[in-house]
């Protein structure tokens, strides 16, 4: 550490390297901590955790039981111990609380005043914070499976939706209107999420085993089909042209930066690529357990160098490396399936849920004094220099 | 509510990137320094470097390369690429080109790839059909060697000629190698590489394995000689040894390296001409080197013709008040490595002692040359009250009988004594005319230059001519008092010969301005009050005239002069010291000072058309002369009632220090401490810690707080303490001594990664963060709820676009200078890593408003280099609102000279979005500035007074 301060200050290096660095140790000494709590709402599994982006300070969860919470994950306790309050509640005594299971609850990346919940009640409601009333409804023939709002759209309001019903619809929240259907998959739709680097590109998941690119400004099909097989046809069965998977595909997510693309299967395979040519870089997860028949909400982290991925597998959180694939650890704690996990990037802390109804916070272990610098790089050490080897030098200098 | 105003007191000084070429011109050989956010144009002449232009970007300078568009090669001179770095910079970023191809790397260039890998460094060769980059990039299994070709039709790279796989572990570097050879040079960690596709040749000598090469430069067009520089300032040849094949086709037969010498820490290198290499330095002071044919005694080829002050990396800097004369002098840690210093550095000048003589009694001192053949040859003389000496500095020393002023004049000088005016041939000291006054009066004060003296015996002044051998009175006048002081200094293009008088009256405490030689009256001005004034002097700053005028209680007054019309304008005041002021011009770089000898000595100069006053590191001067001879060039000599001191005047001080520091071990590892209240305040990691001193000579644990990430950093006032968290912004503590605790009072929940702290006042609180911002937070004690009062409210930011490493409070500028006082409160230093020393200082909410609406105003006026809007600037790391401070255009402002800002503010015609402002205004507004100006001659590469 010193080193880095030290290189830091003499602008040696960009201070952004102390940074990724601190914040990479950091993820790798992730641990359920005593001192963090959150409070114990749910009466049900939880589906859906979302954290804005703001002040990075309130976090949503959904659950199976219809229940929307909001919750405050600032500490003003004055004291490093303390319970995440939750500060208001979409309850069953709410008229307006949904029937059924919440699937997906998102913020409004531009504003804490308003967040949309989509249920297996075949709703999609944009609440206001201040009130809990929705603003705007939306109905439809099947089950709400998730919903995703573009992290950087500023031209467009658009609300990408999946249910049982193949056709991916796109609703605006200016109008309140349904304005567009995307069409091409042949299944449910499980998973959608928008590129944080381009605001027109959608990908979509879908029970057909497949992957689907859209520009939503082209009207007609989608931009490519993801191919596990880079299209190589001899290694795939006729009916596997074109496929993500083996499996349905319940789980997608983009890289901070955008040029990458994480798919997971029931196949029980998590997959890497390029989302720009739609290529399969071909990363070896190894067997990424995975039962969820709905949607799976895993995460990545920010900010950090390498990169790690954060997927429910069981009643635990995998670590993975991003680019290398390598398990790094398992984050072990729930009772129950974990469902979904969400990643603070401004303090490095996760956020996991599950169907035992707890949240749990897993928050970065902190250098002690009196404890030696050198036991916990020593115990680490071998992970990173698997991961990295220019990154292991600058590391095991610090030892010094 | 408080307002801040962030001003820059000594721009970046480490350079990170340079460039040679024809840029301003096609004639002109330019060297283009990058100093971070400014850039520096020169000129190379055989003098050495001459400063074109200094301009300021709203962006930091990552890259910088010279590039000729095709279109235009005849009639544009080369233009200029920059590539703005964004503050998170994911992936080294490469500038390269070739013709007019300009290929810009980032991440952009992987995704085109589709490389998993990072890219090391990217250049185009020479030589290829196609456009082609060669690359180094980095995947899991280690570095590898690629090149791609650009297809400008499709927009894309296509698999280049060659490729290696697997070079050295830390190869950081691609050389381009011009035809004949073609190919590049990879460098590496121990090894240097030549590739290019067809022949492969490896070396590894082992004077480059003692530290890492980081930078290059091309010597000879044909690309067979390169500079190469380490990180421990080791300068090498690289040498490229060719070989002519049966068919005539040249080709490489091996590579030479060859240790030249020692240099500064390179961080980019670039070769000028005729063996001349500037060595630009992030860690140390950048250089002009010379690279000669022969080695010297150490065995080194280098010589060092030219340093440039660098004060960058500041470490840490504390303000000391070592004279006690009311006056800060910042001493920093600056550098690192080998080139790791203590600086000093005061607002004012220092003097270098040479040399001290004990002479009591000294009336005056006057310079004259002994010949005009031996001009540097000078001979000071000295008016003592009894006995005359004069003081040679080279051979022979005489005694004469002069009183009061001596002027050279071929071979001629001029003594005026009390009694009369005499002319004496220098050589022979032979009298050749002499004036008396015609009652034989005492002359009382008088002035000459080199063809006239004026003097005044009481109220009645004579104006003599010099003619060659003779002494002519050409008019005399009466005037309705007694004269004070007199001044002829000759002005403007007059070539030596004044049209005006200035006078200095007794009992209606005047200034005036007469016509020569007729004496008729051209302008009064009544300076008020009752002291008479001591000193009154014509001079000329940047292409300005002034009228200065001392009074006897040591405060100046200084005016705008017409030398035509010899009106005054724009009076102002400054009080100097306390003792009479005797006003001296002299010369240094060929730009003119004026020296007010007084109690608090203080030089005057003028910058930017603004008037500056300096103090000396002197207690008392009464006279001064400036000397050049053989012993002692491009002197001052200074004299007060007992000593006459010769000396030089300093550059920025530097000083060499190395000290030994007593060891005590602590667990854990300690970021800060400070004194608290006589008790030792520590953080170690996460805990800030208060220890106390027992009587057992003990440090006894007394309180701990535990709430941190990791405390880096410390602030104290009363019994507050501010933390400055790793990741966590800013945090107060309170110090309850009743209790012997600490109580958390308030904190900023912004995940500001901190490099530095300072509390401005109680409620307001400074930071500086990792995305090169500063802010101020603010304690809101009048909140209603708990936990409104817990929050620390972000109410300033300001994109600086530096890496703040330290705060400290102080001041360089004396407070009491200057009549008007400043509209400005308190002063917070700050240093940062590429040597800028800045100042934060608190506003009134009307000034604020003014300044903002002004500055807002003339970013519609100003056009920015490269066209990149003020407003962009701060959104690359702001991305949270507030009330922002980004007071920056105001230098640019003020530095557009008077005219300019004349015609761009009160001629809406010419600038439709100018500003009205008041003259009033105008002049606090300088007046405001005056700190960071007389900041700006303390230090850097070019100091205002030599």
């Amino acid at each position: 550490m010193l080193s880095f301060l030290y290189a830091r200050q003499s602008g040696l290096d960009d201070p952004v390297r102390l940074r990724r660095a601190e914040s990479t140790r950091r993820v790798l000494s992730l641990e359920l901590n005593h001192n963090r709590d959150v409070d114990r709402i749910h009466g049900n599994g939880i589906n859906t955790l979302d954290i804005e982006v703001i002040d990075g300070r309130y976090m949503l969860s959904g659950g199976s039981d219809g229940i929307i919470v909001i919750y405050d994950l600032e500490n003003n306790s004055k004291k490093p111990q303390y319970t995440c309050k939750a500060i208001c509640t979409v309850g069953r005594s709410s008229r307006h609380v949904h029937k059924f299971s919440v699937e997906t609850v998102q913020w409004y990346p531009h504003d804490t005043g308003m967040f949309v919940s989509s249920s297996s009640d075949k709703t999609m409601k944009v609440w206001d914070t201040e009130t809990l009333k929705p603003a705007e409804e939306f109905q439809f023939d099947g089950n709400v499976y998730c919903h995703h709002m573009s992290p950087v759209a500023r031209k467009h309001s658009l609300v990408a939706v999946g249910t049982k019903d193949p056709k991916v619809q796109l609703c605006d929240l200016k109008s309140g209107s349904r304005i567009h259907i995307l069409q091409g998959h042949r299944g449910e739709i499980l998973s959608v999420r928008w590129s944080p680097r381009y605001d027109h590109i959608l990908a979509t998941a879908s029970t057909d085993i497949r992957v689907r690119i859209w520009d939503v400004r082209r009207a007609s099909g989608s931009l490519f089909t993801l191919d596990q097989h880079n299209g190589d046809k001899s290694k795939a069965s006729s009916e596997a042209v074109n496929t993500a998977h083996n499996g349905r595909v319940n789980g997608l997510c983009f890289t901070a930066d955008g040029l990458h693309l994480l798919t997971t299967g029931t196949d029980d395979r998590m997959r890497l690529w390029n989302s720009g040519t739609g290529e399969n870089t071909l990363v070896n997860y190894g067997k990424v357990v995975n039962e969820s028949c709905k949607g799976l909400k895993f995460t990545v982290s920010r900010g950090c160098s390498p990169e790690f991925v954060f997927v429910p597998c069981g009643s635990s959180v995998a670590v993975y490396g991003l680019h290398s694939g390598e398990l790094i650890t398992m984050l072990r704690g729930h009772y129950n399936n974990v469902d979904c996990c969400e990643f603070h990037p401004d303090y490095q802390e996760l956020y996991s849920g599950g169907k035992d109804c707890n949240i749990l916070a897993w928050v970065p272990v902190l250098r002690q004094p009196g404890i030696e610098d050198d036991e916990t790089n020593s115990k680490r050490g071998g992970t990173q220099a698997a991961i990295n080897p220019a990154f292991e030098d600058a590391w095991s200098s610090d030892v010094d | 509510m408080s307002y801040n105003y962030v001003v820059t007191a000594q721009k970046p000084t480490a350079v990170n990137a340079c460039v040679t070429g024809h840029f301003t011109s096609a004639e002109d050989l330019n060297l283009l320094i990058a100093k971070n956010t400014r850039l520096e144009i020169y000129v190379v002449t055989a003098e050495g470097l001459r400063p074109v232009k200094e301009v300021g970007l709203y962006g930091k300078i990552a890259v910088m390369e010279l590039f000729r568009p095709k279109v235009c090669v005849r009639t544009h001179p080369e233009e200029l690429s920059l590539k703005q770095a964004s503050s998170v910079r994911k992936y080294r970023l490469g500038l390269t080109r070739v013709g007019d191809l300009l290929l810009i790397t980032g991440a952009a260039l992987l995704t085109r790839c589709a490389l998993n890998s990072q890219v090391i460094d990217v250049q185009f060769l020479y030589g290829c059909q196609a456009p082609t980059v060669c690359f180094i990039y980095q995947d899991p299994q280690g570095r590898h060697v690629k090149t791609y070709e650009v297809s400008l039709r499709e927009k894309e790279f296509n698999k280049g000629p060659w490729k290696q796989e697997n070079v050295e572990a830390e190869a950081s570097m691609v050389i381009p190698v011009p035809e004949p050879f073609g190919g590049a040079i990879i460098i590496g960690q121990e090894s240097i590489t030549y590739h290019n596709g067809d022949k492969y040749l490896a070396i590894a000598p082992p004077t480059i394995k003692q530290s890492t090469i980081v930078c290059h430069n091309r010597v000879d067009p044909n690309g067979s000689r390169y500079l190469l520089g380490d990180m421990e300032g080791r300068l090498f040849m690289l040498l490229l040894e060719k070989e002519e094949l049966m068919d005539g086709a040249v080709v490489l037969k091996d590579l030479h390296v060859e240790l030249l010498g020692e240099t500064s820490i390179a961080e980019c290198l670039t070769y000028l001409d005729n063996g001349v290499v500037f060595v630009g330095s992030r860690l140390g002071d950048s250089q002009l080197v010379k690279l000669n044919v022969d080695s010297n005694d150490q065995g080194s080829y280098v010589a060092v013709m030219e340093t440039f002050t660098n004060l960058g990396p500041i470490v840490d800097m504390c303000v000391v008040d070592l004279e006690r004369q009311g006056q800060g002098q910042l001493v920093t840690c600056s550098g690192a490595f080998k080139e790791g210093s203590l600086r000093i550095i005061r607002n004012g000048i220092g003097i270098h002692e040479h040399a001290s003589i004990d002479l009591p009694g000294i009336k005056g001192a006057v310079k004259c040359s002994s010949s005009s053949s031996r001009s540097t040859a000078s001979v000071l003389e000295l008016s003592r009250l009894v006995k005359h000496t004069a003081v040679s500095f080279t051979t022979h020393t005489h005694t004469t009988e002069p009183y009061c002023t001596v002027v050279v004049f071929t071979c001629v000088c001029v003594q005026i004594t009390s009694v009369s005016v005499r002319l004496v041939t220098q050589d022979s000291k032979a009298l050749v005319s002499e004036w008396k006054e015609p009652q034989g009066k005492n002359i009382s004060v008088a002035s000459c230059n080199s063809t006239q003296v004026v003097l005044a015996v009481g109220r009645v002044l004579y104006y003599l001519q010099i003619l060659t051998g003779e002494l002519k009175q050409i008019s005399s006048t009466e005037m309705e008092h007694e004269v004070a002081c007199l001044d002829i200094t000759p002005l403007g293009e007059s070539a030596g010969e004044s049209s005006i008088c200035a006078v200095g009256l007794w009992t209606d405490i005047s200034a005036r301005l007469l016509k020569l030689p007729c004496f008729s009256p051209l302008h009064k001005e009544m300076l008020g009050g009752e002291i008479i004034p001591r000193s009154i002097l014509m001079t000329t700053f940047e292409g300005s005239h002034y009228l200065l005028c001392a009074l006897g209680d040591g405060a100046l007054f200084y005016f705008g002069l017409d030398i035509q019309t010899g009106v005054l304008s724009e009076r102002k005041k400054v009080t100097l010291g306390t003792q009479p002021t005797v006003l001296r011009t002299f010369r240094s770089l060929s730009t003119s000072n004026v020296f007010a000898c007084s109690d608090r000595p203080t030089v005057i100069y003028s910058s930017n058309h603004k008037l500056v006053f300096s103090n000396v590191n002197l207690k008392e001067v009464n006279y001064m002369c400036p000397l050049n001879s053989e012993g002692y060039p491009d002197s001052l000599a200074l004299a007060n009632n007992s000593t006459l001191t010769i000396g030089t005047i300093d550059e920025i001080q530097k000083l060499h220090i190395r000290t030994t520091v007593a060891e005590k071990e602590v667990k854990g590892a300690v970021y800060s401490m400070v004194e608290f209240n006589g008790k030792l305040l520590a953080s170690i990691n996460s805990t800030v810690r208060l220890y106390e001193w027992t009587a057992e000579k003990e440090l006894r644990t007394e309180c701990n707080h535990y709430n941190n990430i990791m405390a880096l950093y410390l602030k104290t006032k009363g019994d507050f303490i501010l933390v400055g968290d790793l990741m966590r912004s800013v945090l107060l503590l309170a110090y309850k001594p009743m209790e012997g605790s600490f109580e958390e009072i308030a904190r900023d929940f912004n995940p500001n990664w901190m490099s530095a702290v300072e509390i401005l006042d109680d409620d307001n609180f400074l930071g500086a963060e990792n995305a090169f911002n500063l802010f101020v937070c603010q304690k809101d004690s009048a909140a209603t709820t708990d936990e409104e009062r817990q929050h620390l409210q972000e109410v300033g930011l300001f994109h600086l676009g530096e890496f703040v490493n330290v705060f400290s409070h102080g001041s360089l500028v004396l407070q009491n200078l200057g009549e008007s006082s400043t509209p400005t409160q308190g002063s917070v230093l700050f240093g940062t890593v590429n040597g800028m020393i800045g100042l934060v200082t608190s506003l009134s909410e009307s000034w604020y408003s003014l300044l903002l609406d002004l500055q807002n105003r003339l970013n519609k006026v100003i056009k920015s280099v490269g066209k990149i809007e003020h407003s962009l600037y701060p959104s690359f790391s702001l991305m949270r609102s507030g009330s922002s401070l980004k007071i920056k255009l105001i230098h640019s402002f003020l530095t557009l000279g008077s005219e300019g800002r004349q015609s761009k503010l009160f001629f809406p015609s010419l600038a439709p979005h100018c500003v009205l402002l008041s003259s009033e205004h105008l002049y606090l507004l300088v007046s405001l500035s005056l700190k960071h100006y007389i900041c700006k001659s303390v230090g850097g590469a070019k100091p205002a007074v030599m």
